[in-house]
């Protein structure tokens, strides 16, 4: 059982994949803006992150920027769950992986409640290493 | 004028390809929100809850693809297809306001009317101007939780101004100004979220019920009611009606 933190957008598919995963035994706290999601990172100590990039105002990627200067915070794994391609991403994986500690990068319209489920299992067991 | 008319075409044919652009990306939402509601009652999570869900998001997309088609329709025979007729402002805005309370209900948006006075009737389609605005907020309704705003509130309103009678929806999105619905219109069909500031998605509600009333010569544009600011359109009054 984790502490997941559920950065979603859209409030009825954030209720969709927070019941499949408590049902899986873990405990989901959602986040509609990046704001609010740094606000109840800081109340519930997440374990994982689930991140979707598209939000409003300020975007996915910059929360994971703001996510990652806080010292408590770098060694938390983020699984990005979004519905952006992650061929727009191609030039900057590595910034993504190395910079940002992004362990697995999930494309909203092709990942299932299965592979959710184990996209979280996988981020559990994985500890990002940021590069200096 | 072969070339302009040809410039023209080119011009329309590009409009109606970013208009479908935004169209096919905004639909990836309510069909990944029914496939993976589906994955979840086959789970063994039913409850009516679920069901209800499931069927609103199925004929959310479906008024989608209808208020696109429509767009299409006028677009191409404004004049044989949908006649202007006296319409009464009051009477659109409340069967919006139906038509939207169970979406709204799905997504804890409270929904409001304010036609605050009597107004002589516009020049509109009825069918036309009720999708517009129906189009427009189920848009807004599925923003408003990811704008983080201070209160989940979508305010439909009718009010007068010097140019006519204004109908809109209004909610507490500071973000919203004519610069960004500019800017919107400039990125639409190229970037994945136009609306930076103010939609998740792709905006196609927003860029669709503009392209109905654009068939009806009015445009969707960012205005204010009560210090809210919000999407409306500007309908003139039918004259023949104010002489009777």
């Amino acid at each position: 059982m984790a502490n997941i933190l559920l950065i979603e957008p859209d409030r009825v598919l954030a209720r969709t994949y927070g019941s499949a995963l408590e049902r899986a035994g873990h405990k989901v706290q959602a986040a509609t803006t990046a704001q609010s999601a740094l606000q109840l990172a800081d109340e519930v100590c997440p374990e994982v992150v689930l991140l979707e990039l598209q939000l409003v105002a300020h975007g996915g990627v910059e929360f994971l920027y703001e996510f990652r200067s806080y010292a408590d915070w770098q060694s938390i794994p983020i699984a990005i769950v979004s519905n952006v391609p992650p061929a727009e991403f191609n030039q900057s994986v590595g910034v993504l992986r190395e910079r940002l500690g992004v362990v697995a990068y999930c494309y909203k319209p092709q990942t299932n409640l299965q592979h959710l489920q184990r996209a979280v299992e996988d981020a559990l067991a994985r500890q990002p290493r940021l590069a200096a | 004028m072969q070339a302009t008319s040809g410039t023209s075409a080119s011009n329309a044919a590009d409009t109606h390809d970013r208009l479908f652009m935004t169209l096919a990306e905004e639909l990836k939402s309510p069909l990944m929100r029914i496939a993976r509601q589906s994955e979840l009652l086959a789970l063994g999570n039913e409850c009516a809850a679920d069901l209800r869900s499931v069927r609103m998001n199925a004929d959310m997309t479906l008024r989608l693809l209808d208020s696109y088609l429509l767009s299409l329709r006028l677009a191409r025979e404004p004049d044989t297809l949908f006649a202007v007729q006296p319409v009464s402002v009051g009477a659109v805005l409340h069967e919006a306001q139906g038509r939207l309370t169970d979406v709204a209900r799905e997504y804890d948006v409270e929904l409001g009317l304010d036609i605050g006075g009597r107004y002589e009737p516009v020049m509109a389609n009825d069918q036309a101007l009720t999708t517009a605005l129906v189009t427009l907020g189920y848009s807004l309704i599925e923003a408003l939780p990811a704008m983080g705003t201070q209160q989940l509130r979508l305010q439909l309103a009718a009010h007068r101004t010097k140019y006519g009678i204004v109908a809109g929806m209004y909610c507490d999105a500071d973000m919203l100004t004519p610069a960004t619905l500019r800017r919107a219109h400039n990125l639409r069909g190229h970037a994945r979220q136009p609306f930076v500031d103010v939609l998740p998605g792709s905006g196609a509600g927003v860029f669709v019920a503009d392209a109905i009333l654009k068939a009806m010569s009015s445009r969707l544009r960012v205005g204010r009611y009560q210090r809210l600011p919000g999407f409306a359109v500007t309908l003139s009054p039918s004259q023949q009606l104010q002489l009777v």
